[in-house]
């Protein structure tokens, strides 16, 4: 009954919020050419998707982040661990990343585009930069935070430095890895859109630059109810294989 | 070495490594071990000129002011530091590890099941997954947990934790086992099921065991030798026999008098550490 009773209240804000923006459209107390009802917005978002090619712009959308995700990510994850446990690369690199690190991601475009032109690399490199230094810095916080009897644990049994490393800090850091990813996620998504604004035939980012440019206001805000269901997605499947790869945090 | 300045007990004897009954075969000898830590304060000396032989197969209980060193010990004992003088040495060795430690606190793995926390040495050691599942079971039947193998730490009470920490240690298969203020983090009545426990497990295993702890009452209770230790640096200021038969329940031996007199004995020689620590006490390093 709880549960029930708190997804009823959790749906009930945005189904009044829609039902309300319907209501004004369709009275005309908001302007349709910038406020479109919201019916007519899941009209053409589902013409989209049946006809207009807009899954075709989520699945070249998906595949950049995914494969741009994993080129920011692995460096960052090896990298974080590798600052994690040893304190000379730590030294060495982490003044580097936290000055690097607060960059807006979207601000290095126009260098990207002028490094590796309008191709495919180029969104890539936008990807796995904006993600880099979060999965970076989340590996080395969750390694560090490993209590150090865990450590003690495993050495104090003659542990090989790889099995300390496979037994202890990889399992130690995942909880802030994931944490960075599902953080990454959002970070991924702004700059994916961003950067098919302006460096993109193809992409949920260009569809909806097109539909800016020709005034199409109902594509417009179709592409962005895309966008917000693949974030929803992209979420949902982390916290899905998260669940599977931390079965012991099942219940916290 | 500093001796008891208080009369013997029927009870007890202080008695110093040199006095060792004949028969006892030596197990551990530390001679002259001193450790030394450089702090920004200047190098501080934890540990100077401590001698101490631990004979095969007794319960070897450490006491001592907190702060003074005898983690350390310990921590040199396992293997996680180095002494800066003096030499530790585990005499005829049968078993695979020289030390295995009980930690003090939280130290099993959150993300592997019990059985797996429990199997970890063997898997440090390469054994394959069968020998794995049947060492981890039996140790856990050992410490009456047999039905908690696939549950994960977090499920556990924090006495059964430990109980698994136990475990864990006992599959290391070790010549002596170490086990630091394993109980200190533990409610009273659950510290007190657990010393019970910890003797039913051990039972007559011939288990050499080295036990530090803070407290005088465990330190009797479970030791068939107390070394009390100075303030720091530490050395071995007595070491008393407890011969009293086992197992021992703490409600039955608070009416011995002989356990109570030898009780406070400890309990006046560590007082004037205390004290001295207290009074003399640089910051902890």
């Amino acid at each position: 009954m709880e549960r029930l009773r708190t997804l009823l209240l959790a749906l009930a804000a945005p189904v009044l919020l829609v039902l309300l923006w319907e209501w004004a459209a369709r009275t005309g107390r908001l302007d349709p050419l910038f406020f479109p009802a919201p019916s007519a917005v899941v009209q053409t978002w589902w013409r989209l998707v049946r006809s207009g090619g807009l899954l075709d712009d989520v699945r070249v959308s998906l595949v950049r982040l995914m494969i741009g995700f994993a080129l920011g990510a692995v460096p960052g994850v090896l990298l974080g661990m590798a600052m994690g446990l040893w304190q000379p690369v730590r030294a060495a690199l982490l003044s580097t990343v936290v000055a690097l690190y607060p960059i807006p991601r979207i601000a290095i475009l126009p260098l990207v585009l002028v490094v590796f032109g309008i191709g495919e690399s180029g969104k890539l490199f936008m990807i796995g930069f904006s993600v880099f230094f979060l999965m970076l810095l989340q590996t080395m916080a969750g390694v560090r935070d490993i209590p150090p009897v865990m450590l003690d644990v495993a050495r104090s049994l003659r542990a090989s430095r790889l099995r300390q490393y496979l037994s202890v800090a990889w399992p130690g850091a995942l909880p802030a890895i994931f944490t960075g990813i599902r953080l990454s996620i959002g970070f991924a998504l702004i700059v994916i859109v961003g950067t098919e604004f302006l460096a993109s035939k193809q992409g949920v980012g260009a569809r909806i630059w097109l539909a800016y440019q020709i005034l199409d206001i109902e594509t417009l805000y179709a592409g962005l109810v895309t966008t917000a269901l693949m974030g929803w997605g992209l979420n949902l499947a982390a916290g899905i294989i998260e669940r599977v790869a931390l079965p012991w945090r099942a219940g916290r | 070495m500093a001796r008891s300045s208080l009369q013997p007990s029927p009870a007890s004897q202080p008695v110093t490594p040199m006095e060792q009954p004949p028969a006892a075969a030596l197990k551990v000898r530390i001679a002259g071990l001193a450790k030394r830590y450089q702090s920004a304060a200047g190098p501080v000396d934890a540990i100077a000129g401590l001698d101490l032989d631990v004979r095969e197969g007794e319960f070897l209980t450490v006491v001592g002011p907190s702060g003074c060193g005898k983690s350390t010990l310990l921590r040199i004992l396992a293997g996680l530091e180095t002494a800066t003088g003096g030499a530790v040495e585990v005499l005829d060795r049968r078993r695979r590890l020289p030390a295995a430690v009980v930690f003090q606190g939280v130290s099993l793995f959150p993300w592997l099941r019990v059985e797996d926390n429990v199997a970890y040495p063997l898997w440090v050691a390469g054994s394959g997954r069968r020998r794995r599942k049947e060492a981890a079971r039996a140790a856990l039947e050992r410490v009456g947990l047999g039905r908690f193998a696939r549950a994960y730490p977090n499920q556990l009470s924090e006495g059964m934790r430990q109980r698994v920490a136990i475990a864990r240690a006992l599959v290391a298969d070790a010549d002596v086992l170490l086990m630091d203020e394993p109980f200190s983090a533990l409610d009273e009545p659950t510290r007190l099921l657990l010393q019970e426990d910890l003797q039913a497990i051990l039972g007559k295993s011939g288990q050499t065991v080295i036990f530090v702890t803070h407290s005088i009452d465990e330190a009797v209770l479970l030791g068939d030798r107390v070394a009390v230790i100075t303030a720091r640096p530490a050395r071995v200021r007595a070491l008393y026999d407890v011969p009293f038969p086992r197992p021992r329940r703490y409600t039955e031996v608070r009416h011995d008098r002989h356990f109570n007199d030898l009780t406070v004995e400890v309990w006046e020689a560590l007082r004037e550490e205390v004290a001295g620590g207290i009074r003399a006490a640089p910051a902890e390093s």
